[in-house]
């Protein structure tokens, strides 16, 4: 038993070589989460009739799987559905050109959608009747109630938990190599399979994880101590 | 200037207004008076669009509607020209004294940025909290988030100012100097309609009273007729409680 | 790829829904493992200990950090392959793979249990034990019948949380090979050369869904069911229905 710590300085570099491609999962996924989050959460919290029934069905089947099933029926179901569209529309694209990363984008974003629409929902829950009338009360529309009142709160309120579905998303880029997407798991695994040098490898990955993840978990500190000043009522102290 | 008509509200089946109406004419400062339940916070927010009336009408100026089914536009409409003084202040939470002032002067009244910083910081100015322009609301205290509120209603001139029990939320050492800075808007001609259980201020101050009970008006007049010569029984009995305090102030 | 087919959806039902033991069997035992870790991890973070304080913080960090399929492929590829040339290493190898994935989740749920069991000892004031000590119990009688059952009520929620995440998450124990339901779906599938992958997916899913929602249910029932309230039992009322009547 020993470990190969030639193999580490060897590896260590090409694993880290595809941090950005982790990074990359990692936003375009969040910030579709977010968009849609957001929706999702506005129409919940105003209870529009068939859609936000729609939408608890698709949180709930989404909540109840694993997510190794739902990466799963993106990436095998999602390319025949497009091949039948985009022959019925008589697009000429191959599908099977299409970089596997955009069915990542879309798997990885499906249940960071559903907790990031938690979160802003709850975020939006907390914010007090009274701020929205005060805001048509000044002659505010309501569309400027919303946007300048109301979501930013929500959103400083959902701020913690949005950090946390943040956090999951990146733990969840590891299932990326499902996809066919090189990121750093991926990598890893290749790399190890190659001498059957596992461990060395996975301890690579594991370490990048904890580096990667930590310095998010501080960036978000930074960021909430920042936002949150009007709530904590320390600006003049 | 401004005349309400014929007031309906029921929550469910209870009933809170029944068939209110009253005029309000340029300066005039009105107390609406009555004990709790009996409708008067109910009637302003349905003046305010905030609760959908079930019947009635309103006119302001040049502006008229059916306070039932009126339009979003139409509410907005009317609430340019309407300020709103909330008994726990809503003042917004994620502001400073200084924006809470300048956001509905700029995006609720197309006012320019500069400009809107100019009244806002004179409008704070008047309620005394020059000091105070880039704090946030949770850093001070209820008498001064509520002046910053009444500062929010007078900034952009409305025609009118609506205020709902503006001291009830207070500590009783902090309602001194909300009533004075109400007291001075009224000595500047502003026209208001106050919700208050505050009665010897409503007898100094307003030029007009409205006696509320169970969603009626029971008597309305000037200050000197209901509070020396009230006619109907009831409103005597509701100052009666308070008599013995009005009596010893004569 | 063929359309979904109800015969094969039910097809791919029957066969894996057997499999749902071993799916309970790494929920449980990970779960218990996971306890056991999570109460050593609470405990020293609640030591006066410098040490086992800095240890344990550093334990709940790192594992909060780390994907559970990273931790899944160290303990499964990694320990055993570092191990090769070594007795242990080799007998490593003659494990079942079940015991990989509850060793992985164990240590995995070691960290936010133990978070969780903190949590609730929080909740239970100071002055519950010193009543109960006041009143002549020992220290072990008074944990057990006064703060131990106030904990568990407040645990509940996570706890059910903890079992619908081990419920999910385990079944990428299918990626090392381990046929739970997930797997032997997968399995299954591929013998018919995943023609029939379509209705597979809504197999599982038919599996997957209704437990969660079921387990979501059954610890929400329970915990509203721990509230310390007066309840009036069903012969209560009836009997107070009768002195009515009469």
């Amino acid at each position: 038993m020993y470990i190969d710590f030639d193999f580490i300085k060897n590896s260590l570099p090409i694993i880290v070589h595809k941090i950005p491609i982790t990074l990359l999962l990692t936003v375009v996924s969040f910030v579709i989460a977010l968009v849609f989050g957001t929706i999702f959460a506005y129409v919940n919290y105003k209870k529009v009739k068939v859609a936000s029934k729609a939408i608890r069905v698709y949180m709930s089947i989404i909540r109840g799987t694993p997510i190794i099933l739902q990466i799963y029926v993106i990436y095998n179901v999602t390319p025949k559905l497009l091949e039948g569209l985009f022959d019925a529309l008589g697009i000429g694209v191959n599908i099977y050109n299409i970089d596997p990363i955009w069915y990542a984008f879309f798997a990885l974003s499906l249940a960071a959608t559903v907790s990031a629409s938690e979160a802003i929902r709850a975020g939006l829950l907390s914010i007090d009747k009274g701020q929205f009338e005060a805001g048509l009360s000044v002659g505010l529309s309501e569309r400027k109630v919303l946007f300048d009142v109301v979501f930013p709160q929500a959103f400083t309120n959902a701020f913690p938990v949005l950090g946390n579905v943040l956090v999951d998303l990146i733990k969840s880029t590891s299932l990326a190599f499902m996809m066919s997407v090189v990121e750093i798991t991926a990598q890893a695994k290749i790399l190890g399979g190659e001498v059957l040098r596992y461990f060395e490898s996975y301890l690579c990955v594991f370490i990048i994880y904890i580096f990667l993840i930590k310095a998010v978990e501080i960036i978000n500190s930074i960021i909430e101590s920042r936002i949150s000043t009007y709530k904590l009522g320390t600006a003049h102290r | 200037m401004l005349k309400v008509e014929n007031v309906h509200k029921s929550f469910g089946k209870n009933q809170v207004l029944k068939g209110v109406s009253f005029d309000v004419e340029k300066g005039d400062v009105v107390a609406i008076l009555g004990s709790s339940g009996s409708g008067k916070t109910t009637l302003l927010r349905c003046l305010e669009f905030f609760e959908k009336a079930d019947d009635g009408r309103i006119e302001l100026g040049e502006l008229k509607t059916d306070l039932k089914g009126a339009h979003k536009s139409v509410a907005n409409q009317f609430r340019q020209h309407t300020g709103f003084v909330f008994q726990n202040y809503n003042l917004f939470n994620n502001k400073t004294a200084l924006d809470n002032v300048k956001l509905g002067l700029i995006k609720g009244h197309g006012v320019d940025k500069k400009k809107a910083d100019e009244l806002a910081r004179k409008a704070l100015d008047k309620v005394g909290l020059s000091d105070r322009l880039d704090y946030y609301p949770s850093e001070l205290s209820g008498g001064q988030q509520q002046r910053i509120g009444i500062a929010r209603a007078v900034a952009f001139e409305p025609d009118v100012i609506f205020m709902d029990e503006p001291t009830s939320a207070l500590d009783p050492e902090l309602v001194g100097e909300v009533l004075e800075t109400i007291k001075k808007l009224a000595e500047n001609g502003i026209t208001m309609v106050i919700v208050t259980h505050e009665i010897s201020f409503a007898r100094d101050v307003a030029t007009k009273v409205i006696y509320m009970d169970e969603g009626v008006i029971v008597e309305q007049g000037t200050s000197l007729e209901i509070f020396s010569r009230p006619k109907q029984e009831r409103t005597r009995q509701f100052l009666s409680r308070f008599l013995a305090d009005y009596d010893y102030v004569i | 790829m063929k359309k979904i087919e109800l015969e094969w959806v039910f097809y791919f039902i029957k066969e894996s829904l057997p499999y749902l033991s071993v799916t309970a069997q790494y929920v449980f035992f990970s779960l218990i493992f996971g306890t056991v870790i999570g109460s050593v991890i609470a405990k020293a973070k609640m030591s006066k200990s410098k040490i086992a304080n800095f240890l344990a913080s550093f334990y709940i960090t790192i594992v909060r950090c780390t994907p559970s399929i990273v931790l899944l492929f160290l303990v499964y590829f990694g320990v055993p392959a570092l191990l090769r040339d070594t007795s242990f290493g080799a007998w490593l190898n003659t494990l079942p793979t079940i015991i990989f994935v509850i060793v992985t989740y164990s240590i995995f749920i070691g960290a936010s249990i133990s978070e969780v069991i903190r949590g609730a000892f929080q909740v239970v004031s100071k002055g519950q034990r010193e009543a109960g000590l006041a009143v002549g119990m020992n220290e072990f009688q008074t944990f057990a019948s006064i703060i131990l059952p106030q904990m568990v009520k407040a645990a509940i929620p996570n706890i059910g949380n903890t079992i619908i995440f081990l419920f999910k998450e385990g079944a990428l124990a299918y990626t090392i090979g381990l046929h739970d339901v997930l797997g032997r779906a997968y399995f299954m599938s591929g013998r018919t050369m995943n023609v029939h992958a379509l209705s597979m997916y809504v197999a599982l899913t038919l599996i997957y869904w209704p437990i969660s929602l079921l387990l979501e249910k059954l610890f929400k029932t329970i915990s509203e069911k721990m509230q310390y309230v007066h309840v009036e039992t069903v012969k209560e009322t009836e009997l107070a229905k009768e002195v009515k009547a009469a």
